[in-house]
């Protein structure tokens, strides 16, 4: 109940003032009421827009007797913002004196003030009650709301890093108190991370629902996380988001967590939550915010500044919605949930005149500029006035547009105005509807005073009568598939003259080929009669000229008769190979055995009783014999 | 009485048998519905029923020309809207597209240019005429099936000719072949090369038309594609000029016209429905 009471006494945030136009003050004290002996925490927070520098100077703070006081630490910091889209930051410092109370009573301490970047800076003075028995009750730490190292709330206005009841140890924290009772940490679902990328700091983004419709929203989130404690963040830039529209949800709320990753403790924080609409299907791309981290556990980046981290690209999924059902008039796009309201007035007017249609278009999603007007003779529709509420309570796009028309009404009589409507996607329920606002009837009288509208066109009508609406569905034309498409219409064209070519080759060819058989028949036969005769005029003076002679003239008739080249046969075998081809075993005998009788002669001469010209005469007989002999089918 | 019952319930049956009878499809009632907006001049309903039926693929010349119908009415009406005339061109291009032969659709889409014409010489810009590069502009003389035709033709003649010269061994026959030969050659080169380009031009582009007021051409990163002579302004294409799409990306097209290539944005350009869909 004692530290109850301290605490909120402690979560006093004592006042803020601005001494100066570019400069944030505020003072606070970590308790206002403390025992004699006790010390207690003032605290001067100093921001700025940094645009004069960070130089402190001429640091006070007056106590009056009774107090004491040591020379105060300083805590650089560093704070975002995030404003329709754009970042801004601002630095600043804080100071801290621990202040020793000597004596009972109730004191005013303070104001404490600083020189800040060329600026004075003056916190508001802070009423101290010192009791007797050291009673006060004061924890010597600020609270954690006020902790520095809350790097994007260093006021400690509500947005602590730390929700309530949470107590874990801050890495910079050296109270061993609390190193005795660790508690669980708590933070967000959507912070938490499997493994960190990088052990120093990293952004992540996240885009859901992912596949989606074009048209239908997105939300992309972008984290940081920091491992090496407090930073600040340097030149953050703005997520890519060519393919979509965005919706400005205004500045963020930025709350920083410590998140336990792969046994590193991570300050991490949401940077950004912007709800997008695609533009147009397609695996669209959204991502690469890059951020500087800025601090004392931080190394620079190898250029120098801050160390950049980028975040991870995020691939979005966007097709178009089905075609199946889908209502005509669709524009591609429309995608949510909506209602139409409309207000029609008057109800009776006069021929000319106008009337006036208001419609509240309003539902889930980035409301269309768009409502389908009904159009007919005698009704004109001119452009509407819009106005619009669009806002996004829990990230969730929804408002109104409010579309007031005017309605010219040409000619008299009781006009059904239509309805006005929208087709439009709803992604929850796959499926199309359209919203709807019925107009009703308007009772225009005939204007006895208004000039009669012409129905002729005017003579600067160009286009009037030009064309004119067919009742019907004619044939549809008889399409032709291209014949170039066919497979076989590119060999057609080749195949007629390249197959004259072809056939003329082949005809020719065959001539030739059969021309040059005959030739070469006729040769042999010649070759034939010239060794016969050799070896019958050689028989006489030349043995062994003559032998060679009937030899040749053998192999000569052999390769006429049964076209085989008999040279290379051994004589041994020849008589065999010759009955084989269907010469007759006397004629193959009588050969072969002329053959031998050449090599008799040859190698034995006259000795051996074979007579050459009587062998030249049998050779020539049995040659002339085997052109009449028939050869067998056996062979 | 029952027979009298029983031969009426046969004939009415018969008749709703009949093809006449036939119930119509969707995308017929769509149009019926859609010519009945256009009589009572609901102008848009009836072009949102008419683009209904092109986005789910319905193509018909009599659907598209009721498009450019509902385009140019609404275009007259105070209702217009950018690009009206455009689209009405572009409905009218598919038309003949489709059916080469409709003259009203012909006689419209000149109308209708020169409409578009008019009205940006009333705001003193200058009509701007963009040819067709040589090979589009030969191969689109004819259809792509008559210069197929005309090289089967030259194939024909050339056989003959060769045959003449190679089989038939008369004087008269030499001749006449030699002639068949050079006409064959001539008509089979050039039809083949002409189905070929068409064939090529065909598969590769897309015949459009644009129906923004005006669209300037962009380089691949989306910034304005500077005149080829250096000067400063960009190049635009009128409304209802025929271009051909030569490649589709999600946010651009890269787009022919005449001699000069570049991108647009897809809701600048609109692809005409093809018969080989």
């Amino acid at each position: 109940m004692r530290f109850a009471v301290t605490a909120t006494a402690a979560l006093a945030v004592l006042a803020a003032s601005s001494v100066a136009h570019a400069l944030e003050v505020k003072t606070a004290v970590s308790t206002q009421r403390v025992g004699l002996g006790e010390s207690f925490l003032v605290q001067l927070v100093i921001m700025s827009d940094g645009q004069n520098g960070n130089a402190l100077a001429d640091v006070r703070l007056p106590l009056p007797p009774g107090m004491t006081t040591s020379p105060p630490s300083r805590s650089p910091q560093s704070q975002v913002s995030i404003i329709n889209g754009q970042m801004s930051q601002r630095v600043g410092v804080t100071l801290t004196w621990t202040v020793t109370a000597s004596k009972v009573g109730s004191f005013k301490v303070g104001p404490p003030s600083a020189s800040f970047a060329g600026e004075r800076a003056q916190g508001n003075p802070i009423p101290i009650e010192v009791v007797a028995g050291g009673s006060g009750g004061a924890p010597q730490r600020m609270r954690r709301g006020f902790d520095p190292f809350n790097f994007f709330d260093p006021f400690g206005q509500g947005n602590s890093p730390f929700p309530p009841g949470f107590n874990f140890k801050s890495p910079f924290d050296d109270d061993p108190s609390e190193q005795q009772q660790p508690e669980e940490p708590s933070y967000p679902d959507e912070l938490r991370v499997d493994k960190a990328p990088d052990p120093i700091a990293f952004l992540r983004a996240t885009v859901n629902p992912n596949p989606v419709v074009v048209g239908q929203q997105v939300t992309l989130r972008v984290y940081a996380y920091g491992g090496r404690g407090q930073f600040s963040a340097e030149n953050p830039n703005e997520p890519s988001h060519a393919d979509f529209l965005t919706f400005d949800t205004g500045p963020d709320q930025v709350k920083a967590y410590l998140v336990p990753v792969s046994g590193i403790r991570f300050i991490a924080a949401k940077l950004r939550e912007l709800p997008m609409f695609p533009l147009h299907a397609g695996t669209l791309r959204a991502g690469n915010m890059k951020m500087g981290f800025a601090g004392r556990g931080y190394p620079p980046a190898p250029g120098g500044g801050a160390l950049v981290r980028e975040s991870n690209w995020v691939n979005v999924v966007v097709t178009e919605p089905p075609l199946d059902g889908r209502p005509a008039g669709y524009k591609i796009g429309d995608v949510g949930e909506y209602r139409i309201e409309a207000t029609v007035e008057p109800r009776q007017i006069l021929a000319g005149e106008s009337i006036s249609v208001v419609a509240k278009l309003s539902g889930i999603g980035m409301v269309p500029f768009k409502l389908q007007t009904p159009d007919s003779h005698g009704v004109e529709w001119l452009e509407p006035a819009l106005t619009e509420k669009m806002e996004a309570p829990g990230g969730i796009v929804q408002g109104s547009r409010t579309f007031s028309y005017v309605v010219r009404m040409t000619e008299p009589g009781k006009i059904d105005l239509g309805e006005l409507s929208l087709p439009y996607y709803d992604p929850k329920r796959h499926a199309y509807a359209v919203a709807r606002a019925k107009l009703g009837e308007i009772e225009v009288k005939a204007n006895p005073n208004a000039a009669k509208a012409t129905i002729e066109p005017k003579p600067s009508d160009r286009l009037a009568g030009v064309l004119q609406a067919r009742d019907t569905l004619g044939p549809m034309p008889a399409v032709q598939k291209p014949l170039s498409d066919r497979s076989g219409f590119w060999a057609a064209l080749l195949l007629g003259p390249l197959g004259v070519v072809f056939a003329g080759g082949a005809l020719s060819f065959a001539s030739r080929t059969r021309a040059k058989l005959r030739e070469r028949s006729a040769s042999v036969g010649a070759q034939l009669e010239t060794a016969l005769r050799e070896a019958r005029e050689l028989a006489a003076r030349d043995t062994a000229g003559s032998v060679a002679a009937v030899e040749r003239a053998l192999f000569l008739a052999i390769e006429l008769k049964l076209n085989l080249k008999a040279r290379a046969i051994l004589k041994s075998e020849l008589k065999t190979t010759l009955v084989e081809r269907g010469l007759p075993s006397a004629r193959a005998e009588a050969l072969a055995r002329i053959l031998e009788d050449c090599d008799t002669l040859r190698f034995v001469g006259a000795a051996s009783g074979i007579d050459p010209g009587e062998l030249s005469q049998r050779a020539a007989k049995n040659v002339a014999e085997m052109r009449n002999d028939k050869l067998s089918p056996t062979s | 009485m029952r027979r009298f019952i029983l031969v009426l319930s046969t004939l009415l049956l018969g008749l709703l048998s009949a093809p006449g009878f036939a119930a119509p499809s969707e995308s017929e009632r769509d149009f019926a519905a859609a010519s009945q907006a256009l009589k009572r001049g609901a102008y848009t309903e009836a072009i949102d029923t008419l683009e209904l039926l092109a986005d789910r693929g319905f193509v018909h010349p009599d659907a598209s020309f009721n498009r450019a119908v509902a385009y140019v009415e609404r275009a007259r009406s105070s209702s217009a809207s950018p690009g009206d005339l455009g689209r009405a061109a572009a409905a009218l291009s598919e038309v003949l597209l489709l059916r080469p032969s409709d003259e009203q659709a012909e006689l419209g889409l000149a109308r209708i240019r020169a409409e578009i014409s008019r009205r940006h010489a009333r705001e003193g810009v200058a009509p701007v005429m963009a040819r067709d590069s040589l090979g589009r502009a030969a191969t689109s003389l004819f259809d792509e099936n008559v210069w197929a035709y005309l090289a089967l033709v030259g194939s024909l003649l050339l056989t003959v000719g060769l045959a003449l010269r190679r089989f038939v061994q008369t004087t008269s026959a030499g001749l006449a072949g030699a002639i068949c030969i050079g006409l064959g050659a001539v008509l089979l080169l050039a039809g083949a090369g002409l189905t070929a380009g068409a064939r090529h031009f065909r598969l590769t582009s897309s015949p459009a038309v644009i129906v923004a007021d005006e669209a300037r051409l962009l380089d691949e990163s989306g910034k304005p594609l500077p005149q080829k002579r250096g000067s400063a302004d960009s190049v635009s294409i009128p409304e209802g000029a025929s271009v051909y799409v030569l490649e589709r990306r999600p946010t651009l097209y890269r787009v022919a016209w005449g001699s000069s290539e570049g991108w647009l944005s897809p809701g600048q350009v609109r692809i005409l429905a093809s018969r080989f869909q």
